[in-house]
C-alpha cells in the first residue's frame, strides 16, 4: 500500500514544541559528509523558510483570529524545524564552501525535477535555469581555490561536474523577460504545481544566502561576484514563481506548500545514509503531516473543496538527489545560446536584452568573468574545472590553451 | 616549503598567504586519511612539518601583531595559542602511535576537527580584524617575513665561496664595518 | 628584493648547522619543534648582529664565512656531500644563538635589546619557542638547550655578545 500524505497520522501539534536540548543538533562533518547529504539539508532548510515566510503573509491577509492563531502555532514549529535543519550545517564550513553545495544543490536538483517534469512549458523553464546555477557553480569553484587554495572537487565529490554553463554574463536579462506564464492550476499534472513551488523555494533561498553573506565578504572579487550572482537569483525567483498560478486560494497553496513539505521530508527519507540525519528527516514528515491535515481542514472549510483535488493521488516518484552529468552535457550541447523573450524561448540577441547587457556591463567585463581571468593569472593561465566525462561539448566554452606570456 | 603553486609575490597579503597554508594543511590531512602504508606515512610526515611550520610563524609573526591592533586581540590571541598548544600535543601523541595503529584514524580525526575549528576562528575572528585594522603595506611585510622564516637551507654555496672551509669571515666583516663605521662617523 | 631577507638564507643555514651538531633524539614533530627553537634563537642573533640595510648587504658581498671552524669545533663529518649550504652558515651567530638557547633569560634580554626598526619594520614579534619553552619544546631540544653541550660554540663569541647587551641595556 503506498503511502498518502493526506490519510497518515502524524503527531499533535500541541506535542511538537521542541526544548534547547532537542533543537542543538550535532552538525554534520564538513569533510566527511556525503555532498547529497549536504545538498538535503540545504533544500529542506530552503522548504522551512519559503513555508515559514509564506505563512507570515497569509496571517497579514488572514482576518480570522482562531485561524491566525493556529497558523501562529504551525509557523513557530517550522521556525523550529527550520532551526534544527539548517543548524545540521558545521560552522567549520566556510561560506563559500556553503555556497558551492547551495549551487550542487540547485543544479541537481533542478536537473532532476526537469527530468521527471511531465509539462513541456515546465521542463523548458527548469532545462533554462539549471544551466545558469551549472555556471554559478563554477565561477564559484574558481573563487575558492584563489581564496582558500583548494579544490571545489573537495566539495562535490565527483557526483556534479564543474565547468562553464550558461556563461554568466550573457543571464543578465531585461527583467520583463523574466516573467514566465502560469501554468493552469486545473489542468496541469499536481506534480508539477510540486516541482515549481521546490524551485521557488530554493532558488529564493540561494538568493537569500547571496544577498546576506555577499557583503561578509573581504576579498573585493567575493564581493563582486556575490553581488552578480544574487541579481540573477533574483532574475531566477522571478522565473520560477511566474509559473506558479496566480489564481490559486491562500488555503489550495497551504495545502500544496504543507503536502509539499510531507513529500520532500518522505523522498528524502528514503535516499539518506546519514542516520542522524534521517531520523531528522521522519521527525519532520511526522510533524508536516499534522500540518497538512489542518491545512486540508482549513481549505474544506474556507473554499468548500476537497484537498485531494489539488494534490497527486498518492505520493509521487520520490525526488532523488544522483549524478545528472549526461542530461546536463545534453543541454550544454543544444540550450547555452537560448535567452527569454517575454514569456518564450528565443536564440537571438534580441534589441531588449542587449540594450540590458549594455546597461547592466557599462562596457567591463563583469565580475564573473573578472574571477576567472584571476585564476588564469594566479594558476598557470588554467581555470578551475572538474570534466569527470570528458571536454565540455560546447568547443566554445573548452579550456583555453595557455599562452606564453611574454 | 613545496609550494610551486603559490610562489611569493611582492604584493602578497599575509591574510592571503595563511589562507592558503589553512587549506594546504586540510589537503594533507584528507591526503593522510586517504591513502595507507608508506603513502600515508609519508603524507603525515608532511603534514607535521607543515602545521608545526605554519602554527609556529602565526605564534612569532601574526598573532603579535593581532594582540596589539585588533580590538580585544589579547584575548582572542590567548584563545588561539591555548588551542595550537591543545593541537601540539595531540600531534605529538599521533606521532607516538604511527599511522599502523588501530587508533591512529580517530584520533586523527579529533586533530582534523580541532585544527579545521582553530583556523576558522583565526580566519573569522582574528584575520578580518587584522585586515580591517592594518595597511596593506604592513600585511604585505608580514607576509615576506612569514615566507623568510619558512625558507630553508640554500643549496647552493654563497657566491664567490666554493666550500665551507673558505676560513673565518667574521673578523673580517668586523673589521670591513667597524670601518665603514669609522668613515661615515667622521662624514656626519 | 629587498636586502633584509636576504639573511633569511643565512639564519636557515646556521639553524640547520646548529640542528646537525645538537639533533633532537625523537620524530618528525620533535624535529620540528627544535627547529623552530634554534631558527628563532638564530634569528634574534642575526638581527642584534646585522642591525640595519648596510650590515646585510655587506654580509652578502662578502659572505657569513661558513662553518669550518664550527664543524672542527663540533668535529663533524663533513665528507658528505651536502656542503654547498654550509657556507652560508655565519659563525657568530650561530655562536650567539647557542648562548641564547642555553639561557632562556639571556635569550629575554636579547630580544629586549633588538632595534625597532629594520628587521621588525615596528611590528611586535613573540619569540617564545626561544624565550618560554614549553614542556614539548625543552623534551624535543635536549641536546640543543643543553648548556655544557653548547659550551664550546657559545663561548666562541659569547664575550661580543655580552658586551652589545650590556651596552644595549646602557642605553635604554
Amino acid at each position: 500500500m503506498s503511502f498518502n500524505p493526506l490519510t497518515e497520522k502524524g503527531i499533535p501539534l500541541d506535542r511538537q514544541i521542541r526544548n534547547w536540548r532537542e533543537l542543538d543538533v550535532e552538525p554534520i562533518d564538513p569533510d566527511d559528509a556525503d555532498p547529497y547529504t549536504k545538498c538535503r539539508i540545504i533544500t529542506m532548510n530552503a522548504i522551512e523558510v519559503e513555508s515559514v515566510f509564506f505563512c507570515h503573509h497569509l496571517n497579514r491577509f488572514c482576518t480570522d483570529r482562531a485561524i491566525r492563531e493556529q497558523l501562529a502555532h504551525s509557523r513557530y514549529i517550522e521556525q523550529q524545524q527550520q532551526k534544527v535543519v539548517n543548524w545540521l550545517l558545521p560552522g567549520t564550513q566556510s561560506v563559500l564552501e556553503t555556497t558551492i553545495s547551495y549551487e550542487q544543490q540547485a543544479v541537481d536538483l533542478t536537473a532532476w525535477l526537469a527530468r521527471n517534469e511531465p509539462d513541456p512549458y515546465l521542463k523548458q523553464s527548469y532545462d533554462f535555469g539549471v544551466l545558469e546555477d551549472f555556471d554559478h557553480l563554477y565561477r564559484y569553484a574558481n573563487l575558492y581555490e584563489i581564496i582558500e587554495h583548494r579544490q571545489a572537487e573537495k566539495i562535490v565529490d565527483g557526483l556534479t561536474e564543474v565547468m562553464p554553463g550558461r556563461p554568466t554574463k550573457w543571464e543578465h536579462r531585461h527583467p520583463v523577460d523574466n516573467v514566465r506564464d502560469p501554468y493552469d492550476k486545473d489542468s496541469v499534472d499536481p506534480r508539477s504545481k510540486l516541482h515549481t513551488l521546490t524551485l521557488v523555494a530554493a532558488e529564493q533561498q540561494v538568493m537569500n544566502l547571496y544577498m546576506n553573506v555577499g557583503p561578509l565578504a573581504m576579498e573585493p572579487i567575493a564581493r563582486r561576484l556575490y553581488q552578480e550572482i544574487a541579481l540573477i537569483e533574483e532574475e531566477h525567483v522571478t522565473h520560477y514563481e511566474s509559473l506558479m498560478d496566480p489564481r490559486e486560494s491562500w488555503w489550495e497553496r497551504l495545502v500544496l506548500h504543507e503536502y509539499n513539505e510531507c513529500y520532500l521530508y518522505y523522498s528524502f527519507m528514503q535516499q539518506e545514509p546519514d542516520p542522524k540525519v534521517r531520523a531528522i528527516w521522519e521527525l519532520h514528515l511526522n510533524m508536516e503531516l499534522e500540518h497538512l491535515r489542518l491545512a486540508a481542514d482549513l481549505m474544506r472549510r474556507l473554499d468548500g473543496r476537497d484537498p485531494e483535488e489539488i494534490v497527486p493521488r498518492g505520493i509521487p516518484e520520490t525526488v532523488v538527489f544522483e549524478p545528472n552529468k549526461a542530461y546536463l552535457r545534453e543541454l550544454l550541447n543544444t540550450q547555452i545560446d537560448l535567452t527569454t523573450l517575454g514569456a518564450g524561448y528565443v536564440r537571438e540577441a534580441h534589441e531588449r536584452f542587449q540594450r540590458m547587457q549594455e546597461t547592466i556591463h557599462g562596457g567591463q567585463e563583469p565580475p564573473s568573468e573578472q574571477v576567472i581571468e584571476e585564476h588564469r593569472v594566479r594558476f598557470g593561465g588554467h581555470d578551475y574545472r572538474l570534466q569527470t566525462e570528458g571536454e565540455h561539448p560546447d568547443p566554445r566554452l573548452q579550456q583555453r590553451p595557455v599562452t606564453a606570456r611574454a | 616549503m613545496d609550494d610551486q603553486r603559490t610562489a611569493a609575490t611582492p604584493d602578497e597579503d599575509v591574510v592571503e598567504l595563511l589562507l592558503h597554508r589553512h587549506g594546504e594543511i586540510r589537503n594533507l590531512f584528507d591526503e593522510v586519511r586517504t591513502t595507507e602504508g608508506d603513502a600515508r606515512r609519508e603524507a603525515f610526515g608532511r603534514l607535521v612539518r607543515l602545521l608545526a611550520v605554519h602554527e609556529t610563524a602565526e605564534e612569532e609573526l601574526v598573532h603579535p601583531l593581532a594582540r596589539t591592533t585588533v580590538p580585544g586581540g589579547e584575548g582572542v590571541v590567548a584563545d588561539r595559542l591555548a588551542e595550537e598548544r591543545r593541537a601540539k600535543e595531540a600531534l605529538a601523541q599521533l606521532e607516538e602511535l604511527g599511522p599502523g595503529e588501530p587508533r591512529f584514524l580517530p584520533l586523527l580525526d579529533t586533530l582534523r576537527r580541532a585544527v579545521l575549528e582553530h583556523a576558522r576562528a583565526e580566519e573569522r575572528y582574528e584575520f578580518v580584524k587584522l585586515a580591517q585594522e592594518t595597511d596593506p603595506a604592513t600585511r604585505q611585510s608580514l607576509a615576506a617575513a612569514i615566507r623568510a622564516a619558512e625558507t630553508v637551507a640554500p643549496t647552493r654555496p654563497h657566491p664567490g665561496v666554493e666550500s665551507a672551509s673558505a676560513g673565518s669571515m667574521a673578523a673580517v666583516v668586523d673589521r670591513v664595518r667597524d670601518a665603514v663605521r669609522r668613515a661615515s662617523a667622521g662624514s656626519g | 628584493m629587498p636586502a633584509v631577507s636576504d639573511l633569511s638564507s643565512v639564519i636557515a643555514a646556521t639553524t640547520q648547522w646548529l640542528l646537525h651538531a645538537y639533533p633532537t633524539t625523537g620524530r618528525a614533530f620533535s624535529a620540528e619543534l627544535a627547529r623552530a627553537q634554534a631558527r628563532q634563537a638564530v634569528t634574534v642573533a642575526c638581527w642584534l648582529r646585522y642591525p640595519d640595510p648596510a650590515d646585510v648587504a655587506l654580509l652578502m658581498l662578502l659572505g657569513p664565512g661558513g662553518a669550518a671552524r664550527l664543524d672542527e669545533i663540533a668535529g663533524t663529518d663533513t665528507t658528505e656531500a651536502d656542503t654547498a649550504w654550509r657556507t652560508w652558515v655565519d659563525e657568530v651567530a650561530a655562536s650567539w644563538a647557542a648562548c641564547l638557547l642555553a639561557d632562556p633569560e639571556l635569550a629575554a634580554d636579547a630580544v629586549d635589546a633588538l632595534a625597532p626598526g629594520t628587521h621588525i619594520a615596528g611590528r611586535p614579534v613573540d619569540f617564545r619557542r626561544l624565550t618560554a619553552p614549553e614542556e614539548l619544546d625543552r623534551g624535543a631540544a635536549v641536546l640543543l638547550r643543553h648548556p655544557d653541550l653548547l659550551a664550546p660554540v657559545a663561548d666562541l663569541h659569547r664575550a661580543s655578545l655580552l658586551d652589545l647587551l650590556g651596552t644595549a641595556r646602557e642605553a635604554a
